[in-house]
């Protein structure tokens, strides 16, 4: 990394390497069976070049050699992708406790078993067939730049994801539990998740049109999907959010705070800095219903004279840092699900979805297929839908919120509660 | 590399095993409006090793050569530990043995054209749509990605392959008050850059259409009857039926595995469903999959009775179904999984006029905005429509997302267009993405769908 850093520094007049590697283990247990193990042990270096206001960008997976990487980071150059930002200055950063030596003694083994248990107690306590998915993964990363920025991240993540699929439809109720290594899968877990299965074993087809929508924590991704586009300082450049002129003002229910915390250790995930080196920090976005901060990476924060607020993310290695919400987490209320539940006179629990990409993102519109979406009326669940579609703004939706969830939930890198809102349109 | 690869698998002590290496060579640009965003020429190269032994099968993909018997200690600790939690062994369905080299025909090769053509071409087409006023946003993507695959396995096999994509991939977006809509556009296809050029009307097209959505009605939630076009027909098909014809999502589903029953009776008599990768010019088209099967073309529905399905060597033991040549991986960071290749609804007999007189009063949905799977239900978007009333187009709907059962659709398919049209580009992500994937068909009545409106 040091030496491909100078002998690119002879060529430009500020470079920055990104190194990433991965290994990782994954298993897939269904009905009972083992079904798959797949393994990777992968590692990719990239380079982000900038002279005289230009950019280069070029990628390897393996370094056969620098001068190939730093010809092809030259050669991109002739396309003229305009790059005015400096790369950070950020040689302290205090490490977080990310990684657990624990998971070094995780394996495959280890890890069916604890499916395989998993799936012998829901086969004695119901007849849904279960899908189950467990993994480690320990990842590091590094970025070094021309100026003077040397970081290093390391962070561990073991996980079991599962499902107890209504026999037919391939469509259940899920859970997922993360952590930065090994822990045994509670029952208390389970019992809830096989309760909540039971009450939908019904099939219901009720009549359709406005009810409450209670989003169950794994659906809230298609509602923040929107909100960060349209919090995005890369949304605001382009002009292509509708909520341009709205920093600073109401524009949702006080009960709404979004944020973002990956200095928060209690949680996997958690990173010092992002993609670009730049040290992150807790950010609002939504505070009791105000659109507070927009988030950008060092493109966007030169382009709109920000300062840089720490969300520059590769999708992948292939990928030029853009902004993302990293770390996001709604937070929790004080109503427990049940509770919420109990409070629902006529309404939907949209436990998964399908479609969280459908609608006119930008607009802020969804329209999500419930999979499954369960019944509930007067405060207790009667089945579950067959099909249905759950459909609105999340800009005129999120203005009035019933009740936030008081528990925070895995939902990959984002912890989220489960959120109530009344008079949502559903199609049955 | 055939030979290394060998070598490699020489280490290997089990009861089969394979590799695939493959170097990748991405060229890739991008344009935020008129402004060039990205440029990249890079080449990125893996290995993925798969081994069976102790009755399990395991997968482990590695980058460099230096962690090759880690990878290999690993993928047979995986094998046993999968051997050890299963019933029933995993068994293998037996191929014959196939050595070649292969590179598919390209009319124009996009590695003989220059950077600087692909930038000045892509730098026209973004004008087209921002010469309206109403244009707010364009966001433009051109790659060309060449696969090269070199494939060895312990039977004996030693295949090489040559993949070549080429995507044009946009977003246009139309603005009027606080109003924003959008239209994507692509273009592509796997025998050459020329699928590339020339796409200068349908680049004004989709400016219009975007802007006209400016003003067209949200669709009102409910049950319509409803034409859905070539491409929306081709998303149904893809998402609601195809992903159920790979094996490996229903196998240890045994309801759904008993209701996907060959010689079930699931769709209407007119219905008449195929995977065929082995059609040269369309974007789906292949010879050899990642576990060295040539891909066949599979009759998956006749007359509405499910006739095939797609399979991976091991599933096609376990079901005992033959082979078909469909087990693909992304590129050297996955081992393969089942993807469909080219799926589509044959033709039927049916012009639109006719289809729209056989409607009487629905809707009209026009191209796919993504879609959805589980199960049984499905849901995908469409990115605008037409109120039929009478027999006849009426005014644009937007803010279209159907959602619906597969059992039920497919007996409710009542007519079927008499023309094909194909995606050329893919991107199916079933926990990898494949940019090959192609669907398309005719266009189909289809009765009593549900749509979200707001």
């Amino acid at each position: 990394m040091k030496n491909l850093l100078q002998s690119a520094k002879e060529n430009f007049d500020q470079v920055e390497i990104f190194k990433g590697k991965n290994e990782s283990t994954s298993i897939q247990f269904q009905s009972s069976t083992l079904q798959n193990i797949d393994n990777k042990i992968q590692s990719a270096i990239s380079m982000r070049a900038i002279r005289d206001n230009t950019l280069g960008f070029a990628y390897t997976r393996n370094l056969h050699s620098n001068d190939e990487l730093i010809k092809n980071a030259e050669n991109s150059m002739l396309g003229g992708v305009n790059a005015e930002y400096q790369f950070p200055h950020s040689p302290l950063v205090e490490s977080l406790e990310s990684y657990d030596a624990g998971i070094e003694d995780l394996n495959a083994d280890i890890m069916a078993d604890e499916c395989q248990s998993v799936s012998d107690y829901i086969k004695t306590r119901t007849d849904a067939e279960s899908e189950i998915y467990a993994g480690k993964d320990i990842s590091s990363f590094e970025v070094i730049n021309s100026n003077g920025t040397d970081l290093t991240h390391q962070d561990s993540t073991y996980y079991i994801y599962f499902t107890l699929v209504y026999p037919g439809s391939a469509s259940g109720i899920s859970y997922c539990i993360m952590d930065k290594t090994f822990k045994s899968l509670d029952h208390d877990i389970l019992d809830r998740v096989i309760a909540k299965y039971e009450a939908g074993k019904n099939i219901v087809q009720p009549e359709g049109g406005e009810m409450q929508v209670l989003f169950a924590p794994t659906t809230l991704f298609a509602l923040t999907w929107r909100l960060a586009l349209g919090t995005s300082s890369r949304s605001y450049y382009d002009k292509i959010t509708p909520i341009a002129e709205k920093l600073g003002i109401r524009i949702f229910d006080e009960k709404l705070n979004l944020f973002t915390d990956p200095l928060d250790e209690q949680y996997p995930g958690c990173r010092p800095f992002d993609d670009e080196g730049v040290v992150c920090h807790r950010h609002n976005i939504i505070k009791n219903g105000v659109f507070e901060k927009r988030f950008n990476d060092l493109n966007y924060a030169q382009k709109l004279n920000e300062r840089p607020t720490g969300h520059g993310i590769r999708g992948s290695i292939t990928s030029l840092p853009s902004p993302v919400l990293h770390s996001l987490r709604l937070q929790p209320g004080h109503t427990s699900f049940d509770e919420m539940v109990q409070g629902m006179k006529r309404g939907v629990i949209l436990e998964s979805m399908l479609g969280a990409h459908s609608g006119n993102l930008p607009n802020g519109d969804f329209s999500l297929g419930v999979s499954p979406g369960l019944y509930v009326e007067n405060g207790k669940i009667i089945g579950r839908l067959k099909e249905g579609m759950v459909s609105g703004n999340i800009y005129k939706m999120l203005k009035k919120i019933d009740a936030v969830e008081d528990t925070l939930h895995a939902t990959g890198s984002n912890w989220m509660p489960s959120i109530l809102v009344d008079n949502v349109h559903v199609a049955i | 590399m055939i030979e290394k690869l060998k070598a490699l698998l020489q280490k290997v002590d089990a009861d089969y095993s394979d590799i695939r290496y493959e170097v990748r060579y991405d060229n890739a640009l991008h344009f935020s409006n008129e402004e060039l965003t990205a440029v990249t020429s890079s080449l990125t190269d893996g290995y993925v090793i798969r081994v069976l032994k102790g009755g399990g099968i395991s997968a482990v993909a590695f980058t460099s050569l230096v962690d090759a018997e880690k990878a290999i200690k690993s993928a047979i600790e995986s094998a046993i530990v999968m051997g050890k939690y299963r019933k029933k062994p995993v068994k293998l369905a037996a191929i014959g043995v196939v050595k070649d080299q292969f590179k598919p025909p390209l009319v124009e090769d996009p590695r003989e054209i220059s950077m600087d053509e692909k930038i000045s071409l892509m730098k026209k087409y973004v004008k087209i749509p921002l010469q309206q006023e109403k244009i707010i946003n364009v966001e433009l993507g051109y790659a060309d990605i060449i696969r090269e695959k070199y494939f060895v396995s312990s039977e004996g096999s030693e295949i090489s392959e040559e993949l070549v994509t080429t995507v044009l991939s946009g977003d246009i977006k139309s603005k009027s008050g606080n109003v924003i809509q959008n239209v994507r556009i692509s273009a592509g296809g796997s025998d050459g850059f020329q699928n590339i050029r020339g796409q200068e009307d349908n680049f004004a097209k989709r400016a219009g259409i975007a802007i006209d959505l400016l003003s067209a009605e949200p669709i009102k939630g409910g049950k319509y009857n409803c034409i859905l076009n070539h491409m929306m027909t081709g998303v149904f098909t893809h998402e609601a039926f195809g992903h159920f014809s790979e094996a490996d999502l229903i196998e240890s589903l045994p309801a759904m595995r008993e209701k996907m029953e060959i010689g079930s009776k699931l769709g209407s008599d007119l219905v008449n469903i195929v995977d065929d990768a082995t059609q040269e010019g369309l974007l789906g088209f292949y010879k050899y999959d990642d576990e060295g099967v040539s891909v066949r073309n599979v009759q998956l529905m006749k007359e509405g009775v499910l006739t095939g399905r797609l399979h991976s060597r091991r599933t096609a033991e376990e079901f005992g179904e033959p082979v078909s040549g469909h087990n693909i991986a992304e590129d050297f960071r996955y081992a393969p999984i089942i993807r469909m290749g080219t799926i589509y609804i044959e033709k039927g007999e049916d012009s639109f006029e006719e289809l729209l007189h056989k409607l009487e009063d629905g809707i009209y949905l026009c191209d796919p905005k993504g879609g959805q799977t589980a199960g049984e239900n499905f849901t995908f978007g469409a990115q605008y429509g037409y109120e039929v009333k009478d027999g006849k187009l009426g005014k644009m709907v937007r803010d279209i997302n159907v959602s619906g059962n597969l059992y039920e659709t497919l007996q409710n398919i009542s007519a079927i267009g008499n023309d094909l049209q194909f995606t050329k580009r893919g991107g199916c992500g079933k926990g990898q993405t494949n940019i090959r994937s192609c669907f398309g068909g005719p266009q189909i009545i289809v009765k009593n769908l549900v749509i979200g409106g707001n």
